[in-house]
């Protein structure tokens, strides 16, 4: 190993480091016996989980969040998938500028996008419930699977597509037999973005809520009212399932899927 | 640019009429462009657009009014409370994304030049790292920076110090460390796919030509990845001047930002008016930065 190699090794390893700490800190501390916050542990238990699970409004934030989630990723799917087979099938430069319009919400912070959405359906008297929490999701979820499913399709070879249709196919035989399969890979990684980053959304959600609550929101409150260690469980919770949800998404788009 | 657009398109309409196939395309995407179209126009364009207007409206006894006025940007702009906060926000977002750059690109140069048989690996962990909790993410620094966190505790027991050292959390430098811990994946990946497009024998040729490796850098590989470094630092930037939770979490005093601000005059006070005409003024005032920045960058880097 060279200098340079080492150097950037140890640098690598150091940020990952700094990456994961909040992470792994988490997760160690839902299993701690005590409710204290000092290393190292003393006891590992499943009490906050136990404690957590046993909460009614946990089981109801769970549900509302697998829920929004849910429904979130396949809608997203749907209209994003559409958008992006239009925006890739003939290139032109008004559709290069609607796909910068589609990416919007990713460049405007969340909290803007939140507020932004309570005072419309405020004016056009839209009853805040999971419905209206649904939308902002899908709001900021489009960017990633329009970028996902564009990048996919840009790296395709259109030549299949036309000796597909030279062989006599129909166009909706060529979509569904050729074009489909290679992009499924692509679309579910895309729509297991959507579940992680819906599952963990707390900024948009807070301000489109009703009455109800998800599991970031539930987190929220617990935070402000004071120490309850099981929102380390809940937390957890929340992380398994995104990082699931990820790994599997980028077994499925290769990472470099994510590349811009 | 709305003519030349009119033009282009009357031009691509004509140049398509001929054959039939394309015309059923264009119908065809037009139709997959529908649903997406209408959503963004209603629940992106639209709330915009109002939340817009209301910042040039009053409220009234907790009612809003719609009477004119840019009273609520001229106030944000003299009034010192939301001075010094857009001025502490535009201080803690620059230095965000400045330090949230720096480690993302040096992280995706190694991976790129150093590290290349891990690449793939090195790059799934940014990838989980991302996606792995943004609230969960903020709170944890709370169990390790607070009076009974790690550190502290850590600190006591071994009898470096008796007190906890409150400082670690609720400052400027918190919520910089917390901001930066969120941001680093999501400015890793436009910074490494920039790198991408360096090629190893443009870096070659410019060290056989005798350039030093400093020298190479600054001119070839630096120029060409550039757009992505850019790309990180707007996106680190815009997130950061609005983020939220951080402030509120973290931030403390020192580290009291524009965003919790805004939400404020959605939830304790009702002064919608207000808070949207901090909103905007603060995404005017990023964009506007991040428009100086990319013009003198041009200059610089080349």
């Amino acid at each position: 190993m060279t200098r340079a190699k080492t150097v950037s090794a140890l640098f690598v390893g150091l940020v990952l480091a700094f990456l994961f700490t909040p992470v792994v800190v988490v997760v160690l501390f839902s299993f701690n016996a005590a409710a204290s916050t000092s290393l190292p542990l003393e006891a590992l238990s499943f009490r906050w989980y136990e404690a957590a699970f046993s909460n009614p409004l946990f089981r109801d934030a769970l549900r509302n969040s697998v829920y929004v989630a849910s429904i979130t990723a396949l809608t997203v799917a749907v209209i994003g998938a559409n958008a992006s087979f239009a925006l890739t099938r003939r290139p032109s430069r008004l559709l290069n500028l609607f796909s910068s319009f589609v990416v919007t919400p990713l460049v405007v912070p969340g909290l803007f996008l939140g507020v932004a959405l309570l005072v419309f359906y405020d004016r056009v008297d839209f009853r805040r419930s999971l419905t209206t929490v649904i939308i902002g999701h899908v709001l900021i979820t489009l960017p990633f699977v329009v970028l996902i499913v564009n990048a996919r399709l840009m790296r395709l070879d259109r030549s299949i597509e036309e000796a597909a249709r030279d062989l006599g196919a129909t166009p909706f035989q060529t979509f569904r037999k050729i074009i489909f399969p290679l992009v499924r890979p692509a679309l579910l990684g895309s729509i297991l973005i959507a579940v992680a980053w819906s599952f963990d959304e707390f900024i948009v959600t807070f301000f489109t809520i009703g009455g109800e609550i998800t599991l970031p929101i539930m987190i929220w409150g617990m935070l402000r009212r004071g120490i309850d260690p099981s929102v380390n469980a809940i937390a957890s919770v929340i992380l398994v399932t995104t990082t699931l949800a990820t790994v599997v998404a980028a077994r499925l788009l290769s990472a470099r899927g994510f590349i811009p | 640019m709305a003519v030349d657009l009119g033009h282009r398109l009357a031009e691509r309409a004509a140049s398509f009429l001929p054959a039939r196939g394309e015309t059923r395309d264009r119908w065809l995407s037009a139709l997959q462009l529908a649903p997406v179209t209408v959503f963004l126009l209603v629940f992106l364009v639209a709330p915009l657009g109002i939340f817009f207007v209301y910042s040039f409206w009053v409220t009234r006894s907790h009612t809003l009014v719609a009477e004119w006025s840019i009273g609520q940007y001229t106030e944000a702009l003299t009034d010192s409370v939301w001075r010094d906060l857009l001025r502490n926000t535009f201080v803690i977002a620059l230095l965000t994304a400045t330090v949230t750059v720096v480690i993302a690109y040096a992280f995706a140069h190694a991976l790129r030049f150093h590290l290349r048989r891990y690449q793939e690996i090195l790059l799934f962990l940014v990838l989980i790292a991302l996606f792995s909790g943004y609230l969960v993410r903020i709170y944890a620094w709370r169990t390790i920076l607070g009076n009974e966190g790690i550190i502290n505790q850590a600190l006591i027991r071994i009898g470096i110090v008796e007190e906890p050292l409150s400082f670690l959390l609720f400052s400027r430098s918190a919520a910089i460390l917390v901001l930066v811990n969120f941001l680093v994946p999501l400015a890793i990946l436009p910074i490494y796919g920039a790198l991408q497009n360096v090629r190893d024998e443009e870096v070659e040729a410019a060290r056989d030509l005798g350039a030093s490796a400093a020298a190479a850098f600054r001119k070839v590989t630096l120029p060409l990845a550039w757009n992505g470094v850019f790309v990180s630092f707007a996106i680190a930037f815009i997130i950061a001047a609005g983020d939220y939770v951080t402030p509120q979490l973290v931030g403390g005093t020192s580290g009291a930002m524009i965003g919790r601000a805004i939400a404020n005059q959605f939830g304790v006070t009702f002064e919608w008016p207000r808070g949207a005409a901090l909103a905007f003024l603060t995404l005017g005032i990023v964009l506007a930065t991040l428009a100086v920045l990319r013009a003198g960058s041009a200059r610089l880097v080349r």
